[in-house]
């Protein structure tokens, strides 16, 4: 359900941006010739002065670099969708009823937004949400319950290519609209999580924007929300502007103007922001991201002209074994193999000590991980014994392991666009093989790759899975009946995870939640259907003079971002 | 001339259809799917959504009848309606083709008017010191991978010159002069980038058959006259020595739309390699076809204009066609 946020940018092991945690650093441009980074600044901390200190100045225009640029700028649309322009869209242009509260990592409650407040029936089934007044769009038009109306339609409608919104809404019965400012959603069934779905990934189009083809709306284009920032302009290839909306219902933005500058090219983005032509460089490569950190005069730039941020977002990445294989049915051997995973060859020469080994499926920081729960460790001894307790020997002494004449030879699907498969595939491998094990490499693009997850055509294969939100419902993943339809492209199947995905989809109190969730992690990483790698933070830098910024699970909050004089 | 003409241009319509069918056949048949590039697209709602895309798009038919449809529409100069953007083909080629035809052109003319004299000189003055020189620069610049320079000049000229995108942020303002200067500015890196392995390989061409023409009796009866030698290298031996380079020249215009991906993503320049590499990637059919069936025909204008210049260049072809056509 909110699997529905997990995006695609996981494929690629290419996420978005985002970071947290304040600190000292050196601001002032020191003395020129040996500059020294601070703890907080190699860190990736950013400062109390930067994040919270100072009195707001308006004005400026705010840079920011971004890799991808979007097919178009409507969030909801699913050829359009992509981790980076969703952040930079919804909040800054488009509003939902509800934001997060980013003072309360890593809890992150509920905070109004266009809803002036809500409620829910005592069966959970119905959702009242009363709009705010006096709310305009960027054309004109009043927020009325109309729009809202009309952007569930837009999402319900099963010739809209909707669906990475539209799998969290299964169970909306109905939407009602008894008065102008009065929605009503009824539910079929009860969910932890359809309040947050609702009031955090719905962003509120105006209705008279929804009409036409829903593929080429004006406003795919030029997006018309009620948020701080109106559209600016959109030159292809180059950049998109959003300027300040003067008529704003809520405290207005600071900043004159955001220019989001597309740039792929990772040398040259990196060469941009030397110049210093962006205020917040995002996707920081981390080979650049140590290259910076020795205290030369030639690193002087980004040292005492930048801060560095680095913000563990609530993603994770797996190695996925196709339990329909005979050799990944048995959880001797995917235990086997976690203890085959050369973790800290990993850790320290490829993702040079950057990312976070994980065991958990949910937000790192969140009551929902059991810190109990204990990393299987790399023990090539103790993963041969384990599969020969699974019968998996050298029988006929070619120096593969075999069981019932079958030999373990299998095939890792890979994708070529992933600089860090490109490097831990063959480190895999060296491994496999010295227990006997023979993995072969299949490389297919990102057209191919999940179509083949789909059908479930591949032996061992590798994805992120990412969420906007800290509430995850890991059902659609991990649950048996997800096999066909859901993304349990592995065929993972445990009556036990089962009954607590299910018993967690029915859980209202938050701390009984949790304590089953710590359950499930618990469950799913001793029956290890991945091989669970590591978080993959948002390594970012963002200029001195800009003030009031702090990276959370929510992305920056543009509104509030202003530009020391 | 004119029946010869005729006939070149009827012999073009297989030829196209040829090469239409086997990149339409070869963009459907790679796997993967244009609807399904991330895991969302995996779930089972999705795939009904899918599907009914696909039946509006006519993306289920049998791929024949794809064919034919597309055909069809492109008699009538229909390219379609690239499945991601949902705008028509001709429109976004239409945004990136000026970029790759000034990029393009004036690397083309850049590496012509340097490749020439550098090929005469090199076969006039053979042994020379300084020829050797450049013949080793061009060596080693020829040996160079475009992706490796374009990221070094970059990285050592990125000062210097600008290097991203064919304008300054502030170029509507300027005067109409200053544009021209700012674009012109922004053009050195990538225009060198795209010119160097040209240079390379046409100023070898020249030089080789240079030195055939230096080398042949009616040269030397030439000198023999007492025409000066200038006079003997560019009237006689030049004129003679063309005809290979005219066949190269006619190969490289298809690079003119063709465009280059690696010079387009490094400068920052939306043009049509970038738009190919990207459709391919997305398995945006008509846009790898309307992509595909412009350098087709260009490719085929290119040999056409290239046949009739060697007619231009030399009065025995000339004289042959007269022959057979008529």
């Amino acid at each position: 359900m909110s699997r529905a946020l997990v995006t695609a940018a996981a494929l690629l092991f290419a996420a978005c941006s985002c970071k947290q945690t304040p600190g000292p650093a050196d601001a002032a441009p020191g003395p020129a010739a040996v500059p020294v980074p601070t703890a907080g600044w190699l860190k990736g901390e950013l400062p109390f002065d930067v994040t919270d200190a100072g009195t707001p100045v308006r004005g400026g225009t705010f840079t920011l670099r971004v890799a991808t640029e979007p097919l178009g700028l409507n969030r909801l649309h699913d050829q359009q969708v992509e981790g980076m322009m969703a952040r930079y869209t919804v909040g800054p242009v488009y509003e939902t009823l509800a934001e997060v509260d980013r003072d309360t990592h890593p809890d992150y409650r509920l905070k109004p937004l266009l809803a002036e407040s809500w409620s829910e029936s005592p069966d959970h089934l119905v959702l009242t949400v009363k709009l705010r007044k006096g709310v305009k769009f960027h054309n004109g038009d009043k927020l009325t319950s109309k729009d809202l109306k009309a952007t569930f339609d837009a999402i319900l409608n099963p010739d809209n290519l909707t669906n990475s919104v539209r799998s969290a809404f299964g169970d909306l019965a109905s939407v009602a609209t008894p008065d102008e400012h009065t929605v009503v959603l009824t539910m079929k069934k009860a969910h932890f999580n359809h309040v947050r779905n609702v009031l955090l990934f719905v962003p509120v189009f105006p209705a008279s924007g929804l009409k036409g083809d829903w593929n080429t709306l004006p406003l795919n284009r030029a997006p018309i929300g009620t948020g701080p920032f109106k559209f600016g302009g959109w030159e292809s290839g180059k950049q998109l502007t959003l300027v300040r909306n003067d008529d704003y219902w809520g405290p207005k933005a600071l900043l004159d103007k955001v220019v989001v500058r597309f740039v792929k090219d990772e040398t040259v983005a990196t060469q941009l922001w030397e110049r210093g032509e962006f205020d917040l460089m995002t996707r920081i490569q981390p080979t650049v991201w140590r290259s910076i950190e020795a205290p030369i005069a030639a690193n002087a730039w980004a040292i005492t002209g930048y801060h560095r941020v680095n913000f563990v977002e609530n993603y994770y990445q797996w190695i996925g074994w196709n339990e329909e294989r005979p050799f990944f049915a048995d959880v001797r051997v995917r235990r086997a193999l976690a203890m085959l995973y050369p973790a800290d060859k990993v850790e320290k020469n490829i993702d040079l000590g950057l990312e976070l080994p994980t065991t958990c499926m949910f937000y790192r920081p969140s009551a929902s991980c059991d810190s109990a729960v204990k990393p299987i460790a790399y023990d090539p001894k103790a993963a041969v014994a384990l599969l020969k307790e699974a019968g998996w020997e050298d029988h006929n002494g070619d120096g593969v392991l075999d069981k019932d004449n079958v030999p373990f030879r299998f095939t890792f699907l890979s994708n070529p666009h992933s600089v860090k498969l490109g490097k831990l595939v063959p480190l895999l491998q060296e491994e496999l093989k010295k227990a006997g094990i023979e993995m072969d490499v299949e490389k297919v693009d990102s057209a191919q790759y999940v179509g083949r997850l789909r059908k479930h055509d591949f032996d061992a294969a590798s994805l992120g899975w990412a969420n906007n939100d800290v509430a995850t419902d890991q059902y659609q993943v991990y649950h048996s009946t997800q096999k066909t339809g859901g993304s349990n492209f592995v065929s993972y199947a445990s009556p036990r995870a089962d009954a607590l995905m299910e018993q967690i989809r029915q859980t209202f109190d938050e701390a009984e939640r949790a304590a089953l969730e710590r359950k499930l992690h618990a469950t799913l990483y001793e029956e290890q259907p991945y091989l669970f790698l590591s978080n993959r933070p948002q390594l970012d830098a963002v200029k001195t003079h800009v003030r009031g910024i702090r990276p959370s699970l929510a992305w920056y909050d543009l509104k509030k971002i202003w530009l020391a004089p | 001339m004119t029946r010869y003409l005729i006939r070149r241009v009827l012999q073009m319509v297989p030829t196209f259809l040829g090469i239409t069918l086997l990149t339409f056949a070869i963009s459907h048949l790679t796997p993967g799917d244009p609807l399904q590039l991330d895991p969302e697209s995996a779930s089972a709602a999705a795939a009904a959504a899918n599907d009914r895309f696909r039946q509006q798009h006519g993306l289920d038919l049998p791929i024949h009848v794809q064919y034919l449809r597309w055909l069809q529409k492109i008699v009538r100069f229909d390219f379609g309606e690239s499945i991601p953007h949902h705008r028509p083909v001709s429109e976004l080629i239409a945004e990136a083709l000026p970029n790759t035809l000034l990029l393009a052109g004036c690397a083309l003319l850049l590496a012509y008017l340097l490749a020439i004299p550098i090929g005469v000189h090199a076969a006039a003055r053979p042994g020379s010191v300084p020829q050797r020189a450049l013949s080793l620069t061009l060596y080693l610049l020829y040996a160079m991978p475009t992706f490796w320079v374009s990221v070094m000049l970059l990285l050592v000229l990125g000062d210097v010159f600008p290097f991203q995108g064919l304008a300054s942020p502030n170029a509507e303002t300027l005067t109409l002069g200053a544009r021209i200067a700012d674009t012109a500015w922004h053009l050195v890196l990538p225009v060198f980038c795209l010119a160097y392995p040209t240079v390379a390989v046409v100023s070898r061409q020249v030089r080789a058959a240079m030195e055939e023409a230096l080398a042949s009796e009616y040269v030397r009866a030439a000198r023999a006259r007492g025409i000066p030698a200038r006079k003997v290298i560019f009237r006689h031996a030049l004129r003679n020595s063309l005809l290979p380079v005219i066949t190269l020249l006619g190969m490289s215009l298809p690079a003119l739309l063709g465009g280059s991906v690696i010079v387009e993503s490094v400068f920052g320049i939306r043009g049509i390699g970038m738009l190919a590499f990207e459709s391919i990637e997305r398995r945006d059919y008509p846009m790898v076809m309307g992509i595909c069936t412009l350098s087709a025909t260009v490719t085929m204008l290119a040999v056409l204009i290239a046949d009739v210049l060697y007619g231009v260049a030399d009065p025995r072809i000339r004289a042959a066609e007269a022959r057979t056509t008529t």
